[in-house]
């Protein structure tokens, strides 16, 4: 059963049609990643979802809950987190978690162990008595990630959870998303940073104008664009006429010959890159390197963007 | 259809007005102003001609009456320059720091005066356009006769001047200041300051002048009142402005100033520096040989357990302390007392407790600016320092929040209540010790009763519609100026029907006392200086109906209070920005997990 169903959702900000007509489908356990250009309605949808937002047409089922019905019954089952830090910079990292620990009405007897380890997955024990303003970028957005676990949600709604850090605090972030898909939470995640998402997403969905222009797993996606996989290869040697007939095998858009290489732009729909690897070695090349590049989701991005919203 | 850009080499200007010109607020506050100037210009036209024609039974008894309408028209008209030319113009500066876009101002090729000038000129040229409202009343005015043309010239002239005036002040305190409630706030000390009470003390202390004529020195609107005296001033006119075109001039230095300098100033909370100079205050004060800086109640540090929203309201914030609020209660409770207890030194057995009125009146209206900013401050603070949302997704009702912020403020208002009511029965105390009542139809009890349901009412409602301002409101400076301009107004609105009545009509104040009970202030005052006795033959009112007043007066502001009470709490979820719950008793039976179902359930029927 689904966690997140979204049937033809539409949402308006008086004569401004924000979302128009988005659907899709979580599983249980799946990491969904959310991309679009600014203003192309990511935070709206996830609003929505976070029962901030009122819809005007469409149904959004968290859980199989009818969200614009049962809003307080949803609020349970969600851990929402804002594009911005949202932490009280009058309270100290313990007293902000245990804030909301009594916002969600945890057992007072289980508070304190429910807090100490949400601190030590976020490996914040050491800044308890921290008052929050003095805590780094990266921390606030910890101690955030550290309040939306504190109720154990079923469903992570993350909106831009790594915008404005620094590498190192966003590298941190990600380890720390990446523990949660382990631990089989199931996360809808916006953001702009393309290829985190995609070492992350196990399905994504692009979103423009408040429409859904692509939506899958990244290969599918590739796919549906026809995207080519560049693989990079170096051979002992330099065989005669070798460069024409990789060129001949099925699948090979082109190879060209670089300073140092063969670049080959490969259908992969046609030829896998392990078929490849296949073909070249019966044609007698010797390969001293066979280096796939990483599959390009900016250019996924780009391709069915326009960058009409931005 | 193309149309042509204004280009008149002024761009501030010119963005500043096409902003004001896209904004529907400008549309809405020029309909109010025209509604409220309709509204009493033909309620007080109303009074002249049915005076005069009543008075000699023939219509031609109205000719020449003109003249009044056309005063009354300017006088309204300079009320509204003083009123909203304000809320205009200090937000033009402030806004710009507010939105971090001064330093980018600062970096064009636009000089600081540019700025200065271009800036109020944007806020004049609206305010010119809502003084224009008027020129169909002065048309309708002007068909009574018995207006001079001087008279016209003069006003017009005086407006003129009084515009730039408050505009240029205003403009200053925009440059000084970092938010707009404080460029508000101050605008207005300011000009109090200077326009009504520095000539007077002048008057009064160092030279002896007619009153009239100190004012004439810093305040256009009673240097016009000399044109309708009929005397000619035209040739004296140079000399006169001086004064206005000084103050204009040393204003517009100031802000041109101030924009540089503090064009980087940090927010300031005035409030928590306001108790952070208390703190500093009392600190040295209990460091003496009999206190030793002894401390009553230790900052004690608590997590919270169940109302979360209270806790951190009570436990966290400035006014919840107990620290604070034993300070506020000596600041406020000590100089009433102080000034109590000289009078009786220097009066005797005698003594009249006016000048511990006088101060009560200022606690009066220093409590309800802290609570009225306060309580606007609960929900519109969290908007704007972005931390409502993340409350918004817990599952605490919207009328649970609403209710725990409320009970934050519980405390303050305990604090000030003890505050007033030592002082109420100290005034008891001493006018039934001095065994005798000084006036007819004194009542000690009634005043007691009257001032108690004073704070059990009046509190609670400036909480109740600060908060539902606050509600309503998305940022929260605008939230303060709401809150605190719809409570000056439902004030001060009585007051001035009542005295703009009794001086155009020619009646006594006092029968016209009644009106004021159309704001909350009214029975304050009343209560406060032991004036039923004097309205009461007017009413035909015995001992009785003093009661009836005080009983229906509270009655009437208590259900105000349930009602504002009942929208904030009602329509919390609606207001608060997330959806409402909509009453289903079954929850669909499809849910993902029976542990899920289980805690979905129980979110479900938590209060």
């Amino acid at each position: 059963m689904s966690v997140v169903k979204i049937e033809n959702l539409w949402v308006s900000y008086g004569a401004l049609h924000a979302v128009r007509g988005i659907s899709l489908d979580i599983p249980r356990g799946e990491v969904f990643g959310f991309i679009g250009p600014n203003g192309a309605g990511k935070s709206t949808t996830i609003k929505v979802l976070a029962t901030l937002l009122k819809h005007d047409r469409g149904m959004v089922w968290v859980n199989g809950i009818d969200v614009s019905r049962y809003p307080r019954a949803i609020r349970d089952a969600i851990g929402y987190m804002p594009d911005f830090f949202g932490v009280y910079d009058d309270l100290t990292a313990l007293e902000y978690l245990h804030f909301f620990a009594a916002a969600y009405r945890l057992p007072v007897s289980k508070r304190k162990g429910i807090i100490h380890d949400v601190l030590e997955l976020t490996d914040l024990t050491h800044k308890t008595d921290a008052p929050v303003d003095s805590l780094s970028r990266g921390m606030k957005q910890r101690l955030a990630l550290a309040r939306v676990l504190l109720h154990d949600p079923d469903l992570l709604l993350l909106d831009e959870p790594a915008s404005g850090l620094d590498p190192r605090a966003r590298i941190e972030v990600r380890e720390l998303l990446k523990e949660l898909k382990n631990m089989g939470k199931t996360i809808l995640i916006s953001s702009h940073i393309l290829h985190e998402l995609g070492q992350l997403c196990t399905r994504i969905g692009i979103i423009e104008q408040g429409q859904m222009v692509a939506q899958g797993s990244l290969e599918e996606i590739y796919q549906q664009l026809s995207l080519m996989r560049v693989v990079h290869v170096q051979l002992v040697g330099k065989p005669n006429g070798m460069l024409d007939r990789i060129r001949e095998i099925p699948g090979v858009e082109s190879a060209d010959a670089q300073v140092d290489r063969i670049s080959i732009r490969l259908h992969e729909d046609q030829t896998s890159v392990e078929d490849l690897h296949d073909h070249i070695c019966r044609l007698g090349g010797r390969i001293h390197m066979y280096q796939p590049e990483a599959m390009d989701m900016e250019t996924a991005f780009m391709k069915l963007t326009h960058g009409k919203t931005n | 259809m193309k149309t042509k850009k204004l280009t008149l080499g002024c761009p501030l200007l010119v963005k500043e007005l096409t902003e004001l010109a896209a904004r529907k607020r400008t549309y809405r506050l020029r309909v109010l102003y025209a509604l409220v100037l309709f509204a009493t210009a033909l309620i007080l036209f109303w009074s002249v001609i049915f005076a005069n024609y009543g008075g000699t039974g023939s219509p031609l008894g109205m000719l020449g009456r003109g003249g009044d309408m056309f005063q009354m028209l300017v006088a309204l008209q300079f009320a509204g320059i003083y009123l909203f030319l304000p809320a205009m113009t200090c937000p033009a500066i402030t806004t710009e720091k507010e939105r971090d876009a001064l330093a980018l101002l600062l970096l064009t090729r636009l000089g600081p005066w540019t700025i200065i000038l271009e800036k109020m000129t944007s806020r004049l040229i609206p305010m010119f356009t809502f003084l224009l409202l008027a020129l169909p009343l002065m048309a309708f005015a002007y068909t009574f006769g018995g207006i001079e043309q001087q008279q016209i010239w003069g006003a017009i002239l005086m407006l003129a001047v009084a515009s730039i005036q408050v505009a240029a002040l205003c403009v200053m305190c925009s440059a000084y200041y970092r938010t707009t409630v404080g460029a508000f706030i101050a605008a207005y000390l300011i000009g109090a300051a200077l326009f009504p009470v520095i000539p007077i003390l002048i008057d009064s202390l160092v030279v002896r002048l007619d009153a009239d004529i100190a004012l004439m020195f810093v305040a256009p609107f009673v240097y016009y009142e000399t044109f309708r005296s009929g005397g000619f001033l035209w040739h004296e006119l140079a000399v006169r402005l001086i004064p206005f075109v000084l103050s204009t001039a040393i204003f517009l230095v100031l802000a041109r100033y101030f924009l540089i300098r503090r064009a980087f100033v940090q927010p300031r909370h005035l409030l928590r520096s306001l108790f952070n100079w208390l703190d500093s205050v009392f600190v040295r004060a209990n460091q003496n040989r009999l206190t030793r800086g002894i401390v009553l109640g230790g900052t004690h540090t608590s997590l919270p357990l169940f109302d979360p929203v209270a806790w951190r309201e009570s436990a966290k914030k400035g006014v919840g302390r107990f620290h604070y609020l034993v300070r506020i209660f000596l600041a406020l409770e000590v100089p009433v007392l102080a000034v109590g207890a000289l009078a009786i030194i220097t009066q005797g057995a005698d003594a009249r407790l006016d000048s511990m009125s006088v101060t009560l009146f200022f606690v009066w209206i220093l409590s309800a600016v802290i609570v009225s900013v306060q309580a606007s401050s609960l929900i519109s603070g969290e908007r704007s320092r972005q931390t409502l949302d993340v409350l918004l997704v817990t599952p605490i009702s919207g009328r649970d929040i609403v209710l725990q912020k409320v009970q934050g403020l519980r405390r303050l208002i305990w604090v000030l209540s003890a505050c007033f009511l030592t002082a109420f029965l100290f005034e008891v105390w001493w006018y039934e010790s001095i065994g005798r009542n000084i006036w007819q139809g004194y009542s000690s009890l009634r005043y007691l009763v009257g001032s108690i349901l004073s704070l059990v009412v009046y509190f609670p409602l400036a909480v109740w519609v600060s908060m539902w301002v606050g509600l309503k409101t998305r940022s929260q400076t605008r939230a303060i100026l709401l809150a605190l301009a719809g409570l000056t107004a439902w004030c001060l609105i009585p007051f001035g029907i009542c005295v703009t009545f009794a001086e155009f009509m020619r009646w006594s104040a006092v029968e016209f006392v009644p009106l004021t009970f159309l704001g909350p202030a009214g029975m304050v005052v009343v209560n406060e200086v032991h004036e039923f006795p004097r309205f009461s033959y007017v009413t035909d009112a015995q001992i009785l109906w003093q009661w009836v007043f005080v009983i229906v007066n509270y009655a009437w502001y208590g259900l105000l209070v349930l009602v504002f009470r009942a929208l904030c709490l009602k329509h919390a979820d609606r207001y608060l920005g997330r959806c409402e719950e909509e009453v289903h008793p079954h929850l669909p039976s499809h849910s993902a997990s029976p542990q899920l179902t289980e805690n979905i359930l129980a979110a479900s029927s938590a209060p």
